[in-house]
């Protein structure tokens, strides 16, 4: 059965691993909370300074659930994604370059496509899967577990990363599964997404561990 | 049992049906035009644009009204409406899915946020979608493929997928994408736009042309012998190698290639036709592929100099033009094309060649390394 096998849940400050809290921060804008989870997990990928922050949100992610993992053959990995607003946070800002002074650059450009994020984690992690990206204005639990069955189905895959990356202005909201063919584990069920989704972790205090 | 074309239309600068669409591709007749100054960009260019007055008599035709609807939304509205009413779907079945694809929607209202007409929200893919459904009245959630250059094929074979999962009986793709500041200045800033007409494949290519256009494909289950073109395989991969240049080894595409190759033999397949941009690397890259996947005897082209790169349009538009050769057993031009351009040996097409044909493949690359491919048949 396919089975979540990690998760990754980002919202309100707060980043859970597994249900554990791995990090928290308050009152920082949405850029700088990604720079400062970035830090605290001592990543080393420059890259990462150069996206935008719905890249940025999946990038980590993505980060997050490959720690440790080895194994699937990447040509059989793939990634399924969704948000509501595609990359609108970028567009408006690659809006400002072209109005009354115009200077469009292509560094700003490239971010205006949802599916770019895919990209940053394809290369990050050697994936040479399925790599889709759907709009949607709430998080389309049935219709992406769905989606990626069927893909597990036709097509041979060993593992999938998916899930919603809203990233907008000061909000950002993330629910990234790592699922697998497994004998035994959390089934990949609309249930135990949304029970994922929607759980209250409370406010774990103390040493964070990760 | 096979997925197949029940329905189909393309509104173009080319035509407003798949027929006047596919008789000027026979013709040889291109939609880009020279733009000295359109769409508020300081650099003039060559595009290939909707003719406004005709989308506004045929719009009118179905009562969309420019204050109701924007330009997108008509394009993408006047594009189903037809291929609907002739393929006689029932939109408002729970059996019926809508999936839009596109790049960026209605991404030129951000220019104007005090527009009179639209509210910003209309900048989200999920709200010119609904309100597209809503023109017709579906029931269910639509569902928006947003995967850059790569969107239209991505979503016929989301599609297919769809369909054979058994949740639905029919599923109506409409790609479509239309010329804006926004995208010709992003495109321009990339210094990807030739000043001329596109060249795909050819030595002396310089860059690509944009183009807007909105292409409908209705897909059923159908019997194997039912006439109809069958969209035989469909696969999405990733180059892991750059977010805005191709591979210099073709991977994704080769993968994509790789995967829907099974199943046939490479003696079946008629045509390919390619993604064909005519920007230096896009065109290097897919030779490479091609190589790579054992099928340079083939006949390639790129349908670009007639349409422009029309985006989210482009996968939809030009797989229904391939549907269509592949089924009238003709092999289109590779316009533009004169002297071989590329690495490696592919059999680009220069006249028109009448043929019968079982199989076809259509490519497409995109920003994000992403890479699709389609394999066609008609039995």
């Amino acid at each position: 059965m396919l089975v979540i096998k990690k998760y990754v849940r980002i919202r309100e400050g707060e980043c859970i691993l597994n249900g554990q809290c791995v990090f928290r921060a308050e009152s920082l804008s949405v850029r700088d909370w990604l720079t400062a989870l970035y830090r605290e997990w001592q990543l080393e990928y420059p890259k990462f300074f150069k996206m935008d922050i719905l890249a940025k949100a999946g990038f980590l992610a993505a980060e997050l659930l490959m720690q440790g993992e080895k194994g699937a053959d990447n040509r059989r990995t793939g990634l399924f994604f969704a948000n509501a607003c595609s990359s609108l946070d970028t567009d408006r800002h690659y809006q400002e370059t072209i109005g009354e002074s115009y200077f469009p650059s292509p560094s700003v450009f490239v971010y205006t496509l949802p599916n770019i994020v895919l990209g940053e984690i394809c290369i990050r992690h050697r994936i040479f899967g399925e790599n889709t990206f759907f709009v949607s204005k709430e998080f389309p639990v049935t219709a992406l577990r769905q989606y990626t069955q069927q893909v597990f189905a036709d097509s041979g895959l060993e593992r999938a990363m998916l899930g919603w990356l809203e990233c907008e202005g000061e909000v950002c909201q993330v629910l990234a599964l790592l699922v697998e063919e497994q004998m035994e584990g959390m089934e990949f069920t609309d249930e135990h997404i949304n029970a994922l989704n929607n759980k209250d972790y409370g406010r774990i205090d103390g040493k964070i561990e990760k | 049992m096979g997925i197949g074309i029940i329905g189909d239309n393309i509104v173009s600068s080319l035509g407003f049906t798949t027929d006047e669409n596919v008789a000027a591709v026979r013709r040889g007749d291109s939609g880009l035009r020279y733009y000295a100054d359109a769409w508020g960009v300081p650099e003039p260019l060559v595009a290939s644009a909707v003719s406004r007055e005709r989308l506004d008599e045929v719009a009118g035709q179905w009562g969309l009204s420019k204050e109701k609807y924007t330009h997108f939304e008509r394009l993408a509205i006047v594009s189903m409406a037809e291929a609907i009413r002739k393929a006689g779907v029932d939109m408002k079945s729970r059996r019926t899915l809508f999936i839009l694809s596109t790049t960026k929607g209605n991404v030129e209202l951000l220019a104007s946020p005090g527009n009179d007409f639209f509210e910003t929200e209309r900048c989200y893919l999920w709200r010119t979608a609904r309100l597209i459904a809503g023109f017709f009245g579906t029931v269910n959630e639509p569902v928006v493929v947003s995967n850059a250059c790569i969107s239209g094929v991505a979503a016929l074979i989301v599609a297919k997928r769809w369909l054979e999962m058994g949740v639905y009986d029919t599923a109506v793709v409409v790609g479509v994408d239309v010329l804006s500041k926004f995208i010709i200045s992003g495109f321009q800033s990339f210094k990807a736009l030739s000043p001329e007409p596109c060249r795909p494949f050819d030595a002396a290519r310089c860059g690509l042309n944009l183009g807007e256009a909105a292409a409908t494909v209705i897909l059923q289950r159908c019997a194997e012998q039912s006439g109809k073109v069958l969209l035989a395989a469909g696969a999405i991969s990733n180059d892991a190698n750059h977010i805005s240049g191709p591979s210099r080894t073709g991977e994704g595409l080769f993968l994509a290639l790789e995967s829907v190759l099974k199943g046939t033999d490479i003696g079946r397949i008629g045509f390919i036709n390619a993604h064909g941009t005519a920007t230096l690397y896009n065109d290097e890259m897919e030779s490479i592929a091609f190589d790579r996947a054992g099928l340079l005897q083939v006949p390639v082209y790129s349908l670009k100099a007639y349409f422009g790169h029309t985006l989210g349009a482009a996968g939809v538009l030009e797989s229904l033009i391939s549907a269509r050769a592949l089924r009238d057993g003709f092999l289109p031009v590779s316009r533009g094309y004169v002297n071989g351009g590329v690495s490696r040996p592919v059999r680009v097409v220069t006249e028109v060649v009448e043929q019968n044909m079982k199989e076809c493949i259509k490519t497409v690359s995109g920003f994000g390394g992403c890479n699709a491919a389609i394999r066609l048949k008609i039995e």
